[in-house]
């Protein structure tokens, strides 16, 4: 073999490895399934603006040569835009109009037409007596009611709908959440006042608003907060009582259900099981999950597709239908200080992916994905 | 072999050759990823009519599998018939002539800009003692029973007394001024093996505390002194973890 021929074989091996190199970047840790995916943040939500060609021109020469394109162990998954849910810590009008209207201007600013989801997470249930019950608000631990509540979405509604501007066909889905994080008052009761709430709510918003605004109930509810009597006490209370078949989403998680344990305590029949999360999430009328996909080692999104599956082997629900997943990333910026979110960060691109790949991976699960199109990152109100 | 000599720049044959398969290959590489817009493009959310059209089908195709179970024939049944009820609604507010829908909107912002929403305070404010335990946010290495709640001008007071999660026997007192958000400010653990404890009540600036192995303190919401509330006599406590953030109320 000439020197030649060697020396511009070496060259050519050299330049190679230079591009795979710069091309790579730091996603050299990137080569199998399930490993981190991709770097946070996210490229932002691309706007017509945005999309311009030295974005592009950088993008290639960044990140997406084939050679080490990110995404070979996910080649179908395109996860959507994800919307903002908020920790409200406080309802005055112009606050929660001012919140609507950021949800507004980010969907008028982006192509075309949007459909989202917004969990307005109002805290822990609360019974003031005499008939009148409320939330506590987070960290201020303002007490407020039903019907303030109810007010408050109104604003939170007509703050989206004047902010969409010119964008008429946009739309928003409100969920309406508390929790189940309270000893005493997670109760039939309060879920059937949070379902009148809800009616309420909606009967306050003019129809010009409904035509981008839709309301639907929500709780937080996680297995660590209450038992499974008083949870579902509250779910039957909202499920029996609602006037108007308002969806009610459990944005909730499975936490140390199958394939890691057995739910709750195994030798304590009281505690949580996979029955437990199948029927505030699925099982009864007006439940629909909405899953926290929060842990950076899947198990989250694995511990749902097992309550999937538990609904279709054991109870004969085909294609539980997920419609969308809730992240924490964006809190757990604002809380650097909070060690759970060490391993809790999920980004809403790997929450969605996670939940997604879990589901579809399973022949009978797969079906449960393919409404799979909601995402939204939880966020503290106001700061 | 003085015969078989090479042409003047057969030489650099080659490693052009080389250079325009190494060309064409970033060529390739540019098409395919000026193709590849998904990085580029986000999954586009169905519209609630769409959904509900398309659950509609599911749910029917479910109810007449032969899998499903007959005790949940009647709560699919249900689905079906509420999913049907929200695809009416869904398409009565879908179907709005967007000129139309423009101009009421354009009405409604000139309303809104006329006479902007000014920050009204909503909620009560609640002191004293409460007997529910914090967010689950705050401590979680704790699990309080019950707190104190005291506004001053410019700030909250907040006392919780409870148990270390863990440890159930160790009794904790944790104070935050302000918003209690991830960690308290200051957190003393109560000597002995006290167990869980509860806020009694409040009287001055002391606030009476029963425990669980039946001991009863009273703690100064101030000099955070702890007294048994039996003998009167002050009970030494460890250094407190943590430092007060803001001033003293």
């Amino acid at each position: 073999m000439s020197t030649g021929l060697i020396k511009s074989i070496k060259t050519f091996l050299l330049i190679l490895l230079c591009i795979t190199t710069f091309a790579s970047g730091s996603n050299s840790e990137v080569s199998g399934h399930r490993q981190e995916m991709d770097g946070y943040p996210p490229p932002s939500v691309p706007t017509l603006s945005e999309i311009n060609p030295a974005r592009i021109i950088d993008t290639i020469f960044t990140i997406f040569l084939p050679f080490t394109q990110r995404g070979w162990e996910y080649p179908d998954i395109i996860a959507p835009i994800h919307s903002y849910s908020l920790y409200i810590k406080s309802i005055d009008n112009s606050e929660m109009v001012n919140a609507g209207c950021e949800q507004g201007t980010r969907d008028r600013e982006l192509a075309g037409t949007q459909n989202s989801i917004v969990f307005l997470d109002f805290g822990r249930p609360n019974d003031f007596g005499n008939g009148l019950y409320g939330t506590v608000l987070f960290e201020t631990y303002t007490h407020v009611t039903t019907h303030e509540i109810a007010n408050a979405v109104y604003q939170y509604a007509s703050g989206y709908y004047r902010c969409t501007g010119f964008d008429t066909s946009s739309h928003v889905v409100i969920a309406i959440g508390t929790n189940n994080d309270s000893d005493y008052d997670v109760t039939y009761e309060h879920g059937a006042a949070w379902a009148e709430m809800v009616v309420e709510a909606d009967n306050l918003l003019t129809e010009s608003i409904k035509n981008q605004v839709s309301l639907v109930a929500a709780s937080n509810m996680e297995l660590e907060f209450d038992d499974p009597a008083s949870t579902t006490a509250w779910v039957n209370g909202y499920d029996e009582n609602s006037q108007y078949p308002f969806r009610l989403y459990n944005v909730g998680n499975a936490s140390g259900c199958p394939p890691y344990g057995s739910c709750g305590d195994p030798y304590d029949p009281e505690d949580w099981t996979q029955d437990d999360v199948w029927y505030i999430s699925y099982g009864c009328r007006k439940c629909y999950p909405l899953p926290m996909i929060y842990s950076n080692n899947w198990a989250n999104a694995e511990q749902w597709q097992h309550i999937a599956k538990y609904a279709d082997e054991v109870k004969g629900q085909e294609c539980m239908s997920f419609r969308g997943v809730v992240t924490q990333y964006f809190a757990c910026t604002q809380r650097p200080e909070d060690e759970t979110c060490r391993d809790l960060d999920n980004t809403p691109e790997q929450g969605y992916k996670q939940l997604y790949e879990v589901l579809t991976e399973d022949p009978i699960t797969a079906c449960c994905a393919d409404y799979l199109d909601w995402s939204t990152d939880m966020k503290w109100r106001g700061e | 072999m003085k015969g078989i000599s090479k042409k003047p720049g057969s030489k650099y044959i080659l490693p052009a050759i080389i250079g325009l398969a190494l060309l064409a290959v970033i060529l390739v590489a540019v098409t395919y990823t000026i193709g590849d817009t998904s990085a580029l493009s986000f999954k586009q959310a169905m519209s609630n009519q769409e959904y509900n059209a398309l659950l509609i089908e599911r749910l029917k195709s479910n109810l007449e599998s032969d899998r499903l179970k007959a005790e949940n024939r009647a709560l699919l049944e249900g689905k079906l018939e509420d999913a049907q009820l929200l695809a009416t609604r869904d398409a009565k507010y879908s179907n709005v002539d967007p000129a139309t829908a423009w101009a009421i909107k354009q009405t409604a912002i000139a309303q809104a800009t006329a006479s902007p929403i000014q920050s009204t305070k909503i909620g009560i404010q609640v002191t004293g003692i409460i007997d529910d335990r914090p967010s689950s946010e705050f401590s979680r290495k704790d699990r309080f029973s019950s707190y104190w709640v005291q506004d001053f001008e410019n700030t909250r007071l907040f006392i919780f007394v409870g148990h270390e999660k863990d440890n159930p026997e160790q009794g904790i007192i944790a104070i935050v001024i302000g918003v209690p958000r991830v960690h308290p400010d200051i957190r003393f653990k109560v000597p002995g093996n006290t167990g869980k404890l509860k806020l009694e009540s409040a009287e001055g600036d002391w606030l009476y505390i029963s425990a669980e192995s039946g001991a009863e303190f009273k703690f100064n919401k101030f000099t955070y002194q702890l007294i048994d509330a039996r003998t009167g006599e002050e009970i030494p406590v460890e250094t407190p973890e943590g430092t007060v953030k803001e001033s003293y109320p």
